[in-house]
């Protein structure tokens, strides 16, 4: 207690310092002046009176900072001052202090970058009231009947609630944009706790088929109130459009909530039950097979996880049998939960193995840096030894020397840890740009923020211990009468290089490694990157359609479509067209099983029965460049009362034929099993080679199927995409034309126009991303790596100057010297690339995941980095020894 | 400081604090009189040594300051004894006792050995 008090006072006691000073002088000098007239009252001569006065003040700077030094911290006043002194010192060397702070600043920068996107991403709960209780139904995505039975029986929990991320297109005040929409179920915010900062949140009452009594109603994010609205206080009651239909803002979201999906965010929220107002007679709210929302329940207090999860599974039978569907497997699997505390991220699936192996090899360059930082202070104490020794020689305790040392490396650190905060900041931005696609943008708040802040901190104060005690202990270790001793030139032994040359050692391992690490992830890029695809992706650019609801009879969809495509390929520049139910690798699938081929059943289960399904026009083939094999294609005359015909590729007649003529053969496709499921047969009539549908470059070409776009049954639907192929190799110059063709062409048509190099790229988001952010790191090291390595040789040529020079002088050819210098360059380079060799093959096992068509240990790969290493090393070593040999023997000699 | 001994820091809050316990309110040089009054001139006291000691124990709540009027019509600061101050004193006191008994048994065998 009484230790606390005292450490609060003198911790109050290191403030107003001059005040403290002053009042303290002015009380000597009044004691003074009591004292002198206490003695020559009592008759003390006046010369011996001021005497004694003066023996008893003695020097009143000496008293004062012998208070001064009870007042405050005195190590804590120490530490300021020794910091002070290091700032100084820095500021004398700036080459050493930019090399160090530098070095610092990048790896702490690295690894806090990597932190501040894991944290986001893997660990930070979502900023919610009882997190802790929600969980989410993972048995992944329902559809909405689904939902309306789990609500009905929400009472069995504390509440749940839906919701469904959408892209939608807003008018406001005449611009339209495409935002990132998302429907929520009323009560939703309630439920996550969130408080809006303006208005109301939605309600269950908002929540009604067609609208509540308050008609239909939105709440926007509070990013969205401060672009759109300028966080406008009158925000509410004003109408934003969305996909046509005007709904009324009743509320703004606080800052903090982005939406459930940690890594999405949304601008405008809208009740489930506005669905069927945007898209007319096409609403899914009924549609059993549709499955596209999310659900959140809210344990009660008094319920565990497993209780909720038997809960469901106990209601399951019930829902299963009020949403039927023709489907015998229909919610067979039973439903489960999982914590939602952190909130679902479809990104954090996507990258947690490549976030976990990146944060691996930002510590590997944490670690690089502080090896770099040691070799750097290391050298310098080394040159500072005759300071530290005429300092212990006049009685200096040691632990006081090293204490400055530490400080001065715990300053760099600091300044480090400052500028690694804004390398972080501006290195995770760059990261969440490169995850982020126009197609699914990506929202994560990479701030300055206390956590991150932190972070840094307790790293670098990790870290600083790492690479300043050792050097301090070195530099204050020697007895100083052999310090200076060294001082005068002599062949000096190499026993205490031996530390830096296993510091460099380590460096060129470590970054063997990272490198490694970088040619295998560029490498797996490349290959996907360069991977065929089977059509030419480079060379067409594609238009998604959709039609507003209801406003085109389902009689004259198709003719529109046409007369679109028509005019698109009268545009300057158009080598063909296409129309299809889906564009290849645009991200959606359509799949079916193939039942039997002439009546014989192809047998196998039903992932070997499984084939991907497109609805395509004429010129669809010609448009994505996919050669034909057989046959003939989809033509123009594949009338929907024609003979059914399908097209399909080489993969399918593998898999589903075998070896002979496809052509001709007639196959029926559905559930197998269900024969109420199955279409009618189809024919054969072309085999086309194989092409990606997927987007998924990972994969194999996968059995697929193309039916003519005026075959597939129902009525024609509100959206379709028109391909492009340019007669120019590159179609990126066609998207605008495009999208002013679409969009003069009929005001009921919204659109979305892409070349189709942006599904590839989106496709390769992640590869490219943990590629970019390898290649980043592998450099960093090699650098930090390199600059070791000649700072090591620099200091061992200069040291052994004098002996070369004796060398030189007595007929020694620089050739010899550079070989003499080089050969311990060499052992130390070899040494450190077996090191690494090693640990890579060791390390790589947990990186196998992220590799595509490269073994861990893929020996072009092993062989490129030790190549790299072995040149940028050598060549780190051979210019401080070529310098060593140019050097003419007098000048050595001459030297200290 | 010539012959004269230099107080041993710890023994000198116990003196500063029973000082200020006979005397009641005392300037530096008050204290520093008293005690080296009461060694019999055998202690020297300087404020190199005293002040650091006051503000420890002002530090600690044992004793207060505050600026007033000596006898003489002077400006200085006066220190004075708090309550806890005088719980620690009596502590002190107790401890200091019985270590100088302990100390002087071993003293008398060893002056009988």
């Amino acid at each position: 207690m009484t230790r606390l008090r005292v450490t609060a006072r003198r911790l109050g006691g290191l403030l107003n310092r001059d005040r403290h000073d002053a009042e303290l002088r002015e009380e000597l000098e009044s004691l003074a002046a009591l004292q002198l007239e206490d003695q020559l009252a009592h008759g003390v001569p006046e010369a011996e009176a001021r005497r004694r006065v003066l023996a008893r003040t003695g020097n009143v700077t000496a008293v004062q900072e012998a208070v001064r030094d009870q007042r405050g911290l005195a190590w804590l006043l120490a530490i300021v001052r020794d910091a002070r002194i290091g700032v100084r010192l820095l500021r004398r060397s700036p080459v050493f202090a930019l090399t160090a702070v530098a070095s610092l600043a990048l790896g702490l920068g690295a690894n806090a970058a990597i932190f501040s996107i894991v944290d986001h991403l893997l660990l930070r709960a979502l900023p919610v009231r009882h997190a802790d209780r929600l969980l989410m139904i993972d048995t992944g995505s329902l559809t909405y009947p689904i939902w309306e039975q789990v609500r009905a029986r929400a009472g069995e929990f504390d509440g749940a609630g839906a919701w469904a991320n959408q892209e939608m297109a807003t008018r406001l005040d005449g611009v339209s944009r495409r935002e990132q929409a998302m429907y929520v179920s009323g009560g939703l915010f309630e439920l996550l706790g969130v408080v809006p900062v303006l208005g109301r949140t939605i309600t269950t009452e908002d929540d009604r088929r067609g609208g509540g009594p308050h008609g239909p109603v939105a709440v926007i994010s509070h990013a969205y109130w401060e672009r759109a609205f300028g966080r406008n206080p009158n925000v509410l009651g004003r109408t934003i459009v969305v996909e046509r239909v005007p709904f009324t803002i009743v509320g703004v979201m606080p800052p903090s909530f982005f939406g459930p999906e940690v890594g999405r965010s949304f601008t405008v929220a809208l009740p489930f039950g506005a669905e069927p107002l945007i898209r007319g007679s096409s609403s899914v709210l009924d549609e059993r097979r549709n499955w596209w929302l999310n659900v959140l329940i809210r344990r009660r207090v008094d319920q565990t996880e497993a209780q909720v999860a038997a809960a469901l599974r106990a209601m399951q039978p019930a829902i299963r049998e009020a949403t039927r569907t023709p489907n015998p497997d229909y919610l067979t699997d039973p439903l489960g939960v999982t914590s939602a505390e952190q909130g679902r991220s479809v990104l954090r699936g996507r990258y947690r193995d490549a976030l976990w192996v990146l944060m691996g090899a930002s510590v590997v360059v944490l670690l690089v840096t502080c090896a770099n930082v040691a070799n750097l202070l290391l050298a310098r104490t080394q040159a500072r030894r005759a300071e530290m020794s005429v300092r212990l020689a006049m009685g200096a305790p040691r632990g006081r020397l090293i204490q400055q040392l530490v400080v001065e490396s715990a300053v760099l650190s600091v300044i480090g840890a400052l500028v690694g905060v804004l390398v972080a900041l501006w290195t995770a931005r760059l990261i969440v740009a490169q995850i982020s696609t126009p197609a699914a943008p990506v929202t994560l708040d990479v701030a300055l923020d206390w956590r991150l802040v932190l972070f840094t901190t307790l790293v670098a104060a990790l870290v600083t211990p790492l690479f300043a005690i050792v050097p301090a202990l070195r530099a204050t270790r020697l007895a100083p009468a052999e310090a200076m001793r060294e001082q005068s030139r002599s062949v000096t032994g190499e026993g205490t290089q031996t530390l830096g040359q296993a510091l460099v050692l380590g460096q060129i391992a470590a970054s063997l490694v990272l490198v490694v690490l970088a040619g295998l992830l560029v490498g797996t890029f490349t290959k996907l990157a360069y991977r065929p695809l089977g059509l030419e992706s480079r060379r067409i650019a594609v238009a998604s359609l959709s039609l507003q609801p209801d406003s085109v009879p389902e009689g004259e969809r198709a003719g529109l479509y046409e007369r679109v495509r028509r005019q698109l390929a009268g545009l300057p520049g158009v080598a063909d067209t296409t129309l299809a139910a889906i564009a290849p690798l645009s991200g959606p699938g359509w799949n079916s099983g193939v039942v039997d081929i002439d009546g014989t059943e192809v047998g196998g289960d039903r992932p070997a029965r499984m084939v991907w399904m497109n609805a395509v026009s004429d010129g669809f083939f010609a448009t994505y460049g996919i050669p034909l094999r057989a046959g003939r294609e989809v033509s123009a005359a594949d009338a929907a009362d024609g003979p059914p015909v399908m097209v399909v590729n080489e993969t399918f007649v593998r898999r589903f034929i075998g070896s002979g003529s496809a052509v001709g053969r007639r196959v029926r496709s559905g559930v197998p099993g269900r024969p109420e499921t199955y279409g009618a047969y189809r024919e054969i009539v072309g085999v086309v080679g194989d092409a990606l549908y997927r987007r998924d470059l990972r994969r194999e070409v996968e059995p697929t199927v193309f039916i003519p776009l005026t075959q597939v049954d129902g009525p024609v639907g509100e959206s379709i995409t028109i391909s492009v192929r340019s007669r120019a190799a590159d179609a990126s110059s066609l998207v605008g034309p495009i999208s002013q063709a679409v969009e003069s062409a009929d005001g009921r048509l919204t659109s979305q126009v892409v070349a189709h190099q942006v599904f590839v790229r989106t496709a390769l988001t992640q590869e490219r991303l943990i590629a970019t952010v390898a290649g980043l790191f592998g450099g960093l090291a090699l650098l930090l790596a390199v600059v070791g390595l000649y700072g090591v040789t620099a200091y061992a040529v200069s040291r052994r100057r004098g002996e070369i020079g004796v060398r030189l002088a007595l007929g020694a050819t620089p050739r010899r010297v550079l070989g003499l210098v080089l050969r311990r360059v060499a052992v130390l380079v070899a040494l450190g690339i077996v090191a690494g060799v090693a640990v890579s093959m060791w390390a790589g096992e947990a990186v196998r995941v992220l590799l595509h068509g490269l073994e861990p240990s893929d020996p072009r790969t092993l062989i490129g980095a030790a190549a790299i290493l072995l040149v940028t090393g050598g060549l780190a070593g051979a210019i401080p020894a070529w310098r060593a040999a140019r050097t003419p023997p007098a000048v050595c000699l001459r030297e200290p | 400081m010539g012959s004269k001994t230099d107080v041993w820091q710890g023994t000198l809050a116990l003196m500063i604090l029973r000082t200020l316990d006979t005397l009641g309110a005392q300037h530096g040089y008050g204290i520093a009189r008293r005690i080296e009054q009461i060694s019999g001139d055998r202690l020297s006291v300087n404020y190199g040594t005293l002040h650091p000691a006051l503000l420890k124990l002002e530090q600690e709540g044992a004793i207060a300051s505050e600026w007033g009027q000596s006898e003489n019509g002077r400006r200085a600061k006066f220190y004075t004894l708090t309550r806890r101050g005088r719980t620690e004193m009596a502590r002190a006191s107790r401890d200091w006792a019985e270590t100088t008994a302990i100390m002087a048994r071993f003293l008398e065998e060893g002056g009988e050995a």
